[in-house]
C-alpha cells in the first residue's frame, strides 16, 4: 500500500487526505496545531475532519514537518523527532504574502515593512503599525489589514494593488490600480517612503504592509519547490474560497496518484529511494 | 547633555565590530580594565554581519602585506576558535574556475601569488573541477583548488567574541559614540562619550567606517574612509544543498570578483558587488544590481535562478582612501593602536588580530598579568536546527516551541538570546542571534511571535520594541482598542 504524508489540516488539506485515502493509500495527516482544521478553521471543517477520519486518515496533531530528503520526512513532534518513508509527500501548510525578495522590491532594510499576518497579528496586540501605512495588495489580506488600522488609529491607508483590487475597500481609502512598490526609503530608523512604479512617484508614508499574492508556506526542508514526489496544493484565488479549494484539492490528489503510480511503475516492492534509513 | 559617568578603563576599544570584539576578547584574558564603546545599539552592527561569510585562505591577498600575513596566520586557527565560540564553520575548500585563455594566463601569477603568501593551491583539469563541483559553468579549461578557504556563521562570530570577553569581564557601552577627547603632547588621556567620561591607558581605535572619524578626534592621522558597498542575494538550502564549497572568479588585481557561497545553515549566498558611496549608513539595495549579480553569479553557476533567491542585503567594507591597512600603534599619540581599513578581511583576519593588537600594546608598554580565572571557551546549548542538522534527532529535546519554522528557531533559543551575557537588544539582534525570520518566509510567519516575546524584555510599551537601532521601532504607538 503507498504511503502519502499530507502536511497542513486547513480545508485543502483535509480533502485531500480523505480523497486520497479513499483510494486506498495510506495517509498521514500532519498539524502543527493540536486540533484539526489549520490557524484559521474554514465553517466547514468540522465535516471535512469527519470525513477524513471515516475514510481512514491517521492524524498525526501537534506535529511539525521539519525535512522530506530521499523519501524520508523528519517530523518533530510533542514526543520528539521522528523520520519515516512516504511515497509521497502533499503540502497543504497554507498561504503567505509574497516577501520583499520575491517581489524585488529594493532600497533600504528600515522598520516599518511588515507583513500582512504579522500586522494583524501585531495591531491585534496593541501596537499601531503606522498612522499613515501603504498597504501592497488588493485581496483579502489586505482589506483585512487596512480595516483593522484604521480602526486602530491609522489616519490614512493607501492602497497599493498591482493587479487591482479584489475585495471592495472602504471609503477614503486611497487606491492605486496597477501601480507596484520598487523601492523602501529610510534610514537606520524607520521607513520614510516608497517610490512606486509605475509612475516612478514616492509616497510618503510611516510604514509598509505587505499583503500581495498568496504563495505557499514553503518550509519544509527538501520540499521547498514542487518535485518528483512533492505536490503542493493551495487556493490560489483571493478572496479564498470553496469551489476553488477543491478544485486545486483534486488537481493535488490527481498529481499524487500519478507519483505514486509512477513510483510502482520504477520500483514494484516500493523503498527503492529508501537505502539511508535508519 | 546630562553629566557623564566616569570610568577608568586600562584599555578602551573604539568599535564592536568583528575586529573590536576579537581584541576586547584577547585582552580578557588578562586581569586589566577593558571597555569597549560603540555606536550603535549592539555588536556586529556593521560590516560584521553583513558579508561573505567567508574565513578566506588568504591566496589572493597582496604579497608581504599585514592582511596577507593575518588572514594566513589566521587559517589553520578556525576549527579550534568555532568549537571555542560554539559557531558553525566549515572548511568546505573553494574552486576558482579558469572560463577562458585570459583567465589561463592569469594562473602562473597567481600560484606564485599563492606561494608567496604560503597558502596551499592547486591547478586542477577540467575533470577534477567537474567532479568535486559539477555545477560549475561547462566548458572549462581547468580550475585552482582552494583546499583551506572556510565558511562561517559571522554575526554569530562577532557575538562569540563579544559574550566570552564580557563574561571574562569587559564592559560594552551601546549608543555611545565617541564625541570628544583630552590629550598631552604624546597620549590620549581620556574620551568622551555622549554619557561616558573614560581616563584610559589605552585606546584602540576599531572603528571601522568611522574609524577616521574617530582618528580626528583623538588628535591622530588625517585619514578617510570610503564605504565600499557590497551588494549580496541570499539563496534557499534547494540550492545551498548542490554546493560543496565556494566559487571564486579569477581576481583581477582591482577586484576580487563576485562569488558564490555556501553558509554553514545550508544556503548560499552570491556576491558582493563593489560599490564606493558617500553615506556610510545606507545599505539599501538596487534591483539593476541585484539583476547584475544573477547574471554573474550565472557565468559560474548556470542553475542559479531568480526563484531560490529568499533576500537581498548590502554591507558596507570600510576601504580607506589610500588603500592603506593601518595596524600599529599611533606616531600622533603613543597610546593609540589604530586598526584600520581591514576593508573585507575583518572577519578572516580576526583570530590572529587580536594577538597582534595585544602585541602591540605589550610593546608600547602595556601590563597584562594572566586572570587565571578567565574563560576560554562559551557554553551555549545547540539550537535545534543543529540538532536536528547533526542526525542527532533521537535527542532532540522535547516540548520546545518552535516559533520560527523555516529556520526551526524554538521560543527557548529567542528567550536565550534575550538573556545572554550581552543580551538581544533589538528584533534584528535576535535574528542575528538565532536566525529566527531569515528563512524563505522573511518572518511572515513568526516575526510577531519574535516581537511579542521581545516586548516582555523590554522596558517600555509594546510598540517602542526596537527593531534595529532605537529610533526604529516596531510601531509608531499604541493602538485603539480593536
Amino acid at each position: 500500500m503507498s504511503s502519502v504524508a499530507v502536511v497542513g489540516s486547513g480545508r485543502t488539506g483535509l480533502i485531500c487526505a480523505a480523497e486520497l485515502a479513499r483510494k486506498s493509500v495510506n495517509v498521514t495527516l500532519i498539524e502543527r496545531l493540536p486540533q484539526p482544521g489549520g490557524q484559521e478553521p474554514e465553517p466547514d471543517v468540522g465535516g471535512l475532519v469527519k470525513a477524513a477520519s471515516e475514510a481512514g486518515v491517521r492524524w498525526e496533531l501537534g506535529t511539525m514537518a521539519v525535512s522530506y530528503l530521499n523519501g524520508q520526512l523528519q517530523t518533530l513532534g510533542v514526543e520528539g523527532a521522528a523520520t519515516r518513508h512516504f511515497d509521497a509527500l502533499l503540502v497543504a501548510s497554507g498561504c503567505r504574502p509574497a516577501t520583499r525578495g520575491e517581489l524585488g522590491i529594493a532600497g533600504a532594510r528600515c522598520a516599518g515593512v511588515v507583513p500582512g499576518p504579522v500586522a494583524l497579528h501585531l495591531t491585534e496586540s496593541g501596537v499601531l503599525l503606522g498612522r499613515y501605512p501603504v498597504i501592497l495588495g488588493g485581496g483579502q489580506l489586505a482589506l483585512e489589514c487596512t480595516d483593522l488600522l484604521l480602526r486602530a488609529g491609522a489616519q490614512h491607508v493607501v492602497v497599493v494593488a498591482p493587479e487591482g483590487p479584489q475585495v471592495e475597500f472602504p471609503t477614503g481609502v486611497e487606491i492605486h490600480e496597477g501601480w507596484m512598490i520598487t523601492s523602501v526609503q529610510g534610514s537606520l530608523g524607520r521607513v520614510t517612503g516608497v517610490t512606486v512604479d509605475s509612475p516612478g512617484e514616492t509616497i510618503t508614508c510611516d510604514a509598509v504592509i505587505l499583503a500581495f499574492q498568496r504563495r505557499p508556506a514553503r518550509n519544509i526542508e527538501g520540499a521547498v519547490f514542487d518535485g518528483e514526489s512533492v505536490v503542493f496544493c493551495h487556493s490560489t484565488v483571493d478572496p479564498k474560497d470553496e469551489i476553488d479549494a477543491r478544485e486545486k484539492a483534486s488537481a493535488a490528489v490527481a498529481e499524487a496518484l500519478d507519483v505514486l503510480a509512477a513510483r510502482v511503475g520504477r520500483a514494484p516492492s516500493g523503498n527503492a529511494s529508501n537505502t539511508e534509513a535508519h | 547633555m546630562s553629566k557623564r559617568t566616569a570610568i577608568d578603563a586600562d584599555v578602551l576599544v573604539v568599535g564592536a565590530g568583528v575586529v573590536g570584539c576579537a581584541i576586547a576578547r584577547r585582552l580578557s584574558m588578562y586581569d586589566m580594565r577593558v571597555v569597549v564603546v560603540e555606536r550603535r545599539h549592539d555588536v556586529g552592527c556593521g560590516a560584521a554581519s553583513a558579508n561573505s561569510g567567508i574565513a578566506a585562505s588568504g591566496w589572493a591577498e597582496t604579497v608581504d602585506s599585514i592582511q596577507a600575513r593575518l588572514v594566513v596566520d589566521s587559517n589553520p586557527r578556525w576549527e579550534e576558535l568555532a568549537d571555542q565560540l560554539c559557531i558553525a564553520y566549515e572548511r568546505c575548500g573553494g574552486i576558482t574556475p579558469i572560463r577562458t585563455e585570459e583567465e589561463a594566463e592569469l594562473v602562473p601569477a597567481r600560484l606564485a601569488q599563492a606561494e608567496a603568501n604560503g597558502v596551499p593551491v592547486r591547478q586542477i583539469d577540467a575533470e577534477e573541477v567537474y567532479r568535486r563541483a559539477p555545477y560549475i559553468t561547462p566548458g572549462v579549461l581547468g580550475g585552482l583548488l582552494l583546499p583551506t578557504e572556510g565558511i562561517i556563521d559571522s554575526p554569530r562570530l562577532t557575538i562569540g567574541y563579544a559574550e566570552l570577553a564580557a563574561l571574562n569581564g569587559v564592559q560594552f557601552h551601546f549608543c555611545e559614540p565617541v564625541t570628544g577627547a583630552r590629550r598631552d603632547a604624546q597620549r590620549v588621556l581620556e574620551v568622551y562619550t555622549p554619557h561616558l567620561a573614560i581616563s584610559t591607558k589605552y585606546v584602540v581605535n576599531a572603528a571601522g567606517l568611522g574609524a577616521d572619524t574617530v582618528s580626528r578626534i583623538l588628535g591622530c592621522e588625517d585619514f578617510q574612509m570610503t564605504a565600499r558597498r557590497g551588494e549580496y542575494l541570499v539563496l534557499d538550502r534547494e540550492f545551498g544543498r548542490r554546493l560543496t564549497g565556494t566559487v571564486h572568479p579569477m581576481p583581477t588585481p582591482t577586484a576580487h570578483g563576485l562569488m558564490i557561497i555556501p553558509t554553514v545553515h545550508g544556503g548560499a549566498l552570491v556576491g558582493p558587488t563593489q560599490d564606493d558611496i558617500d553615506d556610510k549608513t545606507d545599505t539599501s539595495t538596487h534591483q539593476d544590481i541585484l539583476e547584475h549579480i544573477l547574471e554573474e553569479g550565472r557565468r559560474l553557476v548556470p542553475e542559479l535562478d531568480a526563484k531560490y533567491v529568499i533576500k537581498t542585503y548590502a554591507g558596507n567594507r570600510p576601504h580607506s582612501e589610500d588603500g592603506l591597512y593601518r595596524i600599529m600603534p599611533s606616531e600622533q599619540a603613543h597610546n593609540v593602536i589604530q586598526t584600520v581599513a581591514v576593508r573585507s578581511v575583518g572577519v578572516s583576519v580576526s583570530p590572529a588580530l587580536g594577538d597582534y593588537v595585544f602585541d602591540l600594546l605589550v610593546e608600547q608598554g602595556l601590563r597584562a598579568p594572566v586572570d587565571a580565572k578567565a574563560l576560554e571557551r562559551l557554553d551555549r546549548p545547540r539550537s535545534l536546527l543543529e540538532t536536528l542538522d547533526c542526525k542527532c534527532a533521537a535527542r532532540a529535546p522535547l516540548g520546545q516551541t518552535i516559533v520560527c519554522a523555516c529556520e526551526k528557531v524554538t521560543a527557548e533559543e529567542i528567550h536565550a538570546a534575550l538573556q545572554a551575557p550581552l543580551p538581544a537588544r533589538s528584533i534584528a539582534g535576535i535574528a542575528r542571534r538565532t536566525r529566527a525570520t531569515y528563512g524563505r518566509c522573511q518572518g511572515a510567519a513568526c516575526g510577531a511571535g519574535v516581537a511579542l516575546i521581545a516586548s516582555l524584555y523590554h522596558k517600555g510599551e509594546a510598540w517602542e520594541v526596537p527593531v534595529g537601532e532605537p529610533e526604529g521601532t516596531l510601531g509608531v504607538g499604541e493602538a485603539d482598542h480593536v
